[in-house]
């Protein structure tokens, strides 16, 4: 039931498709079309069939039952009255004679007498079996269907006068009615053939059909939000019935661009009249901090609290920054040769600094001589502080925090390893969205977050054309890993 | 077309007592347990297939039930000759007949006496092949003459209307059948059509019993076949009474039969399938000039054929 429910769930998500359900629509018309086409040719080939045999043998029947009709009408007085004996039935009969398995009879009070030869073919009881059933029948007609290869059409007329004289019957076996099974065996192998020609004509139509569809699908995948300038669908050689959506959608797009320039002007403009008032605050905390040595201690730690939340303020202001700048496509990352070590050891430096009260350790390889990287040393030395900065804020106090350097043939690895709560799996994709921060995780006492520096990392690799990747472990720790080229030169 | 009177009802009434007597013993012709509720017997010529003739009684013996309240008993005859007899026997105290049949009856019956007879629709027709008539000069029109030296098709040799009626009609015209190269006897009227398409006979005599001629033509035949000649409108058919003795319950019976055929019109189911199988109109009371003078026509015609005529004396 559960996994009835999940399944349901599943299929409500995915949603139903045009495609498919076209698709099934007109493969179902398909095969109602043929089962009634089979139905009614099936139906129709028995009862024109059938009725083409009553006729033919109407026809066949009148040269043989006018003889009898001639002799029963040239009777006597006293013939008629001393009517009738199996005698007479024979010499109604006298003369009459047919080929190929076919038969007259006369059967009536007197008993069954057949034309000559007919006990060749057919036994008596078969005889009066075929007659019986054809009499019985409101059109003194009937197809006996026991030999399905050669059926017998039977047909019977009553000979002027009562019970005495009976009828004459007449019968012949249908010798085409394989040929017509055959054919209507054809039909159907045609029909089942033509439904899958037809089934696959379907998929191709719809897959030609649905191919603007998918192009437009393309296109709206690859429109990237800070690229919006770029995101109009052109409606050149689209559909008809597309038009009216195209334009739709080109106005959402305008409306987007307008409103992300405004977005993005007020956050540059904020960021930027924000940092220099900030600055300034900062300069003076420092000062006073630095030059008045009879501060209370109560002052003393109000200015250095308030100079840390300043500088709190100022690198997410700068944060932001760079976000806009990016989404302006003015941010400069270069992409130029490295050398990674002395970036990395400036980054630790400065982390060290910042954090004194966690342990952070360099770990690699013994390098001896410099490895060169593609990329912006500052903005890794930028990425670094993020993520190290990060581990500091998710771990315990004193917890080790270790940076890693692990060179490959052709790339380097920078991983920051640290011992804190870990991220769980579902969470691992969103940490690099912007504002957003794993559920579930904890920040130490007195540290906050603003959700932008892992999208900033994010967006600062890829700039740079390495990446990031998380491998976390809940309780036990995670592993930040950036990639860069390695430089060959 | 000779004018008809027709008789008055006191005139016929009597004339049933004329002919029969009034002896009051019980009906000798009730011979079956079966029958013994019959109060009166008819029958017919096979002039068509036997499972129509047993349908078209059937409605009219509902018929006359319902009008009358009579039960009347269809014997099947196996040929003309047999449904006469029924009748000379007493084996039958009706018969429709045509006007050889009648003919025959009346004269070899004293008590024998027409009841109703068809009004006036019947027409004899002459078939003849489309292809034919279609390679006649246009000068040439197709008439009863056309006969002459070729293949005939008629009905049974006792039937009145596709054999007498035909043999009459080519005695006015100073035809007779010696003119004729070949002849054959059909039976079944229904069939005669056939013989003509499958270039058997040239032509064939077939009654017709309403203004559409070609009705006796077979759907399927139509293409090939078309009217060659057709006759006056007249009459071929009546119904004959022979009740021997007659007691006053059975003529009390013919009455009432009689009745019943000169009212049979449309309104009814049964009397529409009746008039719709015979393809009649209705009845009337009997005429001076049918049949009475048809049947010295007839004797005319028979006298001077030296008995009875068939294919087989020509």
């Amino acid at each position: 039931m559960r996994r009835l429910l999940d399944l349901k769930s599943r299929h409500q998500r995915r949603g139903w498709s045009i495609a498919r359900r076209l698709f099934g629509i007109s493969l179902l018309l398909i095969l109602l079309q043929s089962v009634i086409s089979t139905v009614v040719t099936t139906q129709l080939r028995r009862h024109f069939f059938r009725e083409f045999l009553e006729e033919t043998l109407s026809r066949q029947i009148v040269s043989s039952y006018n003889v009898i009709s001639d002799r029963l009408d040239q009777l006597s007085v006293d013939q008629a009255y001393a009517c009738c004996s199996i005698d007479d039935y024979r010499s109604w009969l006298e003369g009459l004679s047919f080929e190929n398995g076919k038969v007259g009879l006369i059967i009536g009070e007197a008993g069954l007498q057949a034309t000559r030869d007919a006990d060749r073919f057919y036994e008596i009881t078969e005889l009066s079996r075929y007659a019986k059933d054809a009499i019985a029948s409101a059109s003194g007609f009937t197809v006996d269907e026991a030999d399905e290869d050669v059926p017998l059409a039977v047909k019977a007329v009553k000979l002027p006068g009562g019970v005495e004289t009976g009828f004459y019957v007449y019968m012949r076996p249908v010798y085409s009615m394989p040929l017509v099974r055959m054919l209507m065996q054809i039909k159907l192998v045609s029909e089942l053939v033509l439904m899958l020609l037809l089934a696959l004509a379907l998929l191709v139509g719809l897959r030609l059909i649905f191919r603007p569809v998918r192009r437009i699908q393309s296109e709206l995948a690859s429109i990237e939000l800070n690229r919006l300038e770029s995101a109009d669908l052109s409606s050149r050689d689209r559909p008809r019935e597309f038009q009216p959506l195209l334009e739709e959608f080109n106005e959402m797009v305008g409306r987007l661009r307008r409103s992300s320039a405004d977005q993005k002007q007020f956050a540059s403009t904020i960021s930027h009249e924000f940092r220099t008032p900030m600055t300034v605050i900062s300069g003076f905390i420092q000062s006073v901090l630095n030059r008045d040595e009879n501060l209370r201690v109560q002052s003393r730690d109000a200015l250095f609290l308030a100079n840390r939340e300043v500088l709190r303020l100022n690198r997410m202001l700068s944060d932001l920054l760079d976000l806009s700048r990016a989404d302006n496509n003015q941010l400069k990352v270069l992409k130029e040769p490295f050398d990674c070590l002395a970036s990395c050891n400036e980054a630790l430096r400065l982390v060290q600094i910042a954090y004194p009260n966690n342990p952070i350790v360099l770990e690699h390889c013994g390098f001896n001589q410099p490895v060169y990287v593609i990329g912006d040393s500052d903005r890794l030395i930028q990425c670094l502080k993020n993520l190290i900065g990060n581990a500091v804020k998710y771990s315990e106090l004193r917890s080790e925090i270790t940076l890693e350097i692990n060179s490959q043939d052709d790339s380097v690895l920078f991983i920051v390893r640290d011992h804190g709560q870990g991220i769980p799996t579902d969470q691992r994709e969103r940490i690099f969205e912007r504002f957003q921060r794993a559920d579930g995780v904890n920040l130490r006492r007195g540290d906050s977050s603003s959700g932008l520096g892992l999208s900033i990392v994010k967006m600062l690799m890829e700039g740079m054309g390495g990446s990031v990747r998380v491998q976390s472990e809940t309780g036990v720790g995670s592993r930040f890993i950036l990639t860069l080229q390695r430089s060959l030169s | 077309m000779p004018r008809t009177r027709p008789l008055q009802w006191p005139l016929l009434v009597g004339a049933l007592f004329l002919f029969t007597s009034c002896d009051q013993q019980s009906h000798p012709l009730v011979s079956s347990p079966a029958q013994d509720s019959v109060d009166l017997r008819i029958t017919e010529a096979p002039w068509e297939p036997q499972a129509q003739m047993t349908r078209r009684m059937d409605h009219l013996t509902t018929f006359l039930k319902d009008a009358t309240g009579l039960t009347v008993h269809y014997v099947p005859a196996i040929n003309y000759a047999h449904s006469y007899a029924l009748v000379e026997r007493g084996e039958a105290d009706l018969i429709l007949v045509g006007i050889y049949g009648g003919y025959r009856l009346l004269k070899a019956l004293p008590h024998a006496v027409p009841l109703v007879v068809q009004k006036p629709s019947y027409r004899v027709v002459m078939l003849g092949h489309r292809r034919w008539m279609e390679g006649l000069d246009p000068a040439e029109k197709p008439s009863l003459t056309s006969v002459k030296g070729r293949r005939v098709g008629f009905g049974s040799r006792f039937s009145g209307s596709a054999f007498l009626q035909p043999l009459l009609a080519m005695q006015e015209i100073g035809l007779n059948s010696a003119d004729i190269d070949q002849c054959w006897h059909e039976p079944v009227q229904r069939h005669l059509p056939a013989q003509v398409a499958n270039g058997l006979v040239d032509f064939v005599f077939v009654p017709s019993y309403s203004d559409k001629e070609d009705r006796f033509i077979p759907e399927p035949l139509r293409d090939e076949l078309a009217i060659a000649w057709k006759g006056n409108l007249g009459r071929n058919d009546y119904l004959i009474a022979a009740v021997n003795p007659m007691d006053k319950e059975r003529q009390e019976h013919l009455l009432k039969v009689q009745q019943a055929f000169l009212e049979l019109d449309r309104t009814t189911d049964d009397g529409r399938a009746v008039l719709d199988s015979y393809m009649l109109p209705g009845f009337e009371l009997p005429t001076l000039q049918f049949p009475e003078v048809t049947n010295q026509r007839i004797e005319a015609l028979l006298s001077s054929s030296a008995g009875l005529p068939s294919c087989e004396a020509f």
